[in-house]
This record gives structure tokens, C-alpha cells and sequence, in this order.
């Protein structure tokens, strides 16, 4: 994977985490479901003694991109991993295959943004074709510096979807 | 004969991906507007009914969220 300055690594000694924070679209899926381990508001964010590694990984598997990854330390594990990696890439790629005829999925995320996946088109305010994608996330606190897409600052913002 | 059905299949197509097509356009200081084929699942993880468009708050003040409800007016969004 391409290495930036702002990626991070983290290790229990099990298993090490990998955050490349460039990818992250802020699903807030790994600190609403996590927040033992994924803390936002902690430094470093990533506490690997809040959860059992098993539960790391199932949260690390729910993470929509590859903002969070993971590797077992121990290389036979990790083998296991790689192969079990490259059966999810072409069973993705072909589900991805699947999904060009399937409604697109917008998700409305508690006190963050719209995550949203399929097959769509961003059209600006003056009619202009911004871009074609297949997952990204759109603010809806009205406060990011990257609209329209969601950037995180809702959180700093104290944003609360609930009225 | 056969040119017949090269023309069916043509056309089944072509209605087939004008379906698909889904649209996010963004209005300038307003909503999200979605358009085409699409579902929406609410804070919740429930499926919320809509038909083929909804507007969707972008200013974090509509009181009827995640749609907008004109609040955007006073509250602004940073665009």
C-alpha cells in the first residue's frame, strides 16, 4: 500500500492496525460501534487494550474503505489472511459487477453524514457533471471546508442528528 | 428475422440503464437533491419509504431530518 506521512500503525502485538486517514469517507462506523478502541477524541486514537483482537478485526472489517486495514504479526496467520483477502477482492469485485443494476444505497449515519454506495453521478449547483463514483460520504451538519462532501468536522461541530 | 431481435435487445437496454441511472445534485446554500434509483436507510439502519427523489438536509437545522424542511433559509450552509 502507498505509504503518507499521515498514515498511522498501531499493534497489540497480535495484530497491527493500519489507518491511512486519506481514505477514510467518516461512516463513523469504527467509533460509534468501538469507541473502546477508536476514539476520536484521544490521542492516539487508536487504543489496541480497549477490545479483544477478534473484536478489533470484526469492527476493522466493517469499515468501508480501506482507511482501516489490519495484519496479523504472525506471518502463517497472516498468509491465512492474504488468502482469505484475495477471495474477498474477487468476490467484491464481482458483487461490484453485480451491483452496476442495483438501487444506489444511501445510508443517513447517526450525528455524521450520508454514506453512499453504487454506481452514481455528483451534479454541481450549475447543472456541471462533477464526477461518476461508487462510495462517498456527503455532509449534512452544513459546516464541512470540503463541500459537499462530509470532511469530519461535524463531530468537532458537536453535531446532533436527533432535533 | 434476426434483425428484428437486435433491435428489442437494443431497446431493453437502453430503458434498462436510464433506470439505473441515479443523480446526487447538489444545491448551492439548499439540499441534496436524489434522483432515480435509489434506497435510503435512516440513522437506524431501517428503510425509509420514498419515492424516486427526496430532498436531503444539508445544513444540519431542518427539524425534519434527513429531509429538508427550508431551514437552510436562516441557518446557511457552508458552500
Amino acid at each position: 500500500m502507498a505509504m503518507d506521512s499521515n498514515d498511522r500503525d498501531y499493534t497489540n502485538g497480535e495484530i497491527t492496525v493500519f489507518w491511512q486517514p486519506s481514505k477514510c469517507i467518516h461512516a463513523t462506523t469504527c467509533y460509534r460501534e468501538l469507541i473502546e478502541v477508536f476514539n476520536p477524541r484521544n490521542r492516539p486514537w487508536v487504543n489496541m487494550d480497549g477490545a479483544p483482537t477478534d473484536r478489533i478485526i470484526e469492527i476493522i472489517n466493517k469499515c468501508p474503505t480501506d482507511a482501516l486495514t489490519y495484519r496479523w504479526n504472525d506471518s502463517e496467520k497472516n498468509k491465512l489472511l492474504e488468502n482469505l483477502n484475495d477471495e474477498k477482492i474477487s468476490q467484491a469485485l464481482s458483487y461490484e459487477k453485480s451491483q452496476t443494476d442495483t438501487p444506489v444505497m444511501v445510508q443517513v449515519m447517526k450525528d455524521g453524514p450520508y454514506v453512499v454506495q453504487g454506481n452514481f453521478t455528483i451534479i454541481g449547483s450549475t447543472g456541471n457533471k462533477l464526477k461518476s463514483m461508487s462510495m462517498t460520504s456527503f455532509c449534512r451538519c452544513g459546516v464541512s471546508n470540503n463541500m459537499p462532501f462530509c470532511d469530519g468536522t461535524h463531530r468537532k461541530a458537536g453535531f446532533t442528528s436527533e432535533k | 428475422m434476426m434483425e428484428l431481435i437486435g433491435r428489442l435487445v437494443l431497446r431493453v437496454k437502453n430503458n434498462f440503464m436510464e433506470k439505473s441511472k441515479t443523480e446526487f445534485i447538489i444545491i448551492k446554500n439548499g439540499p441534496l437533491h436524489v434522483k432515480g434509483n435509489f434506497t435510503l436507510k435512516g440513522t437506524d439502519g431501517k428503510l425509509i419509504d420514498v419515492v424516486d427523489e427526496v430532498y436531503l438536509c444539508r445544513c444540519g437545522a431542518s427539524k425534519n431530518k434527513p429531509f429538508c424542511d427550508g431551514s437552510h433559509k436562516t441557518h446557511g450552509v457552508n458552500d
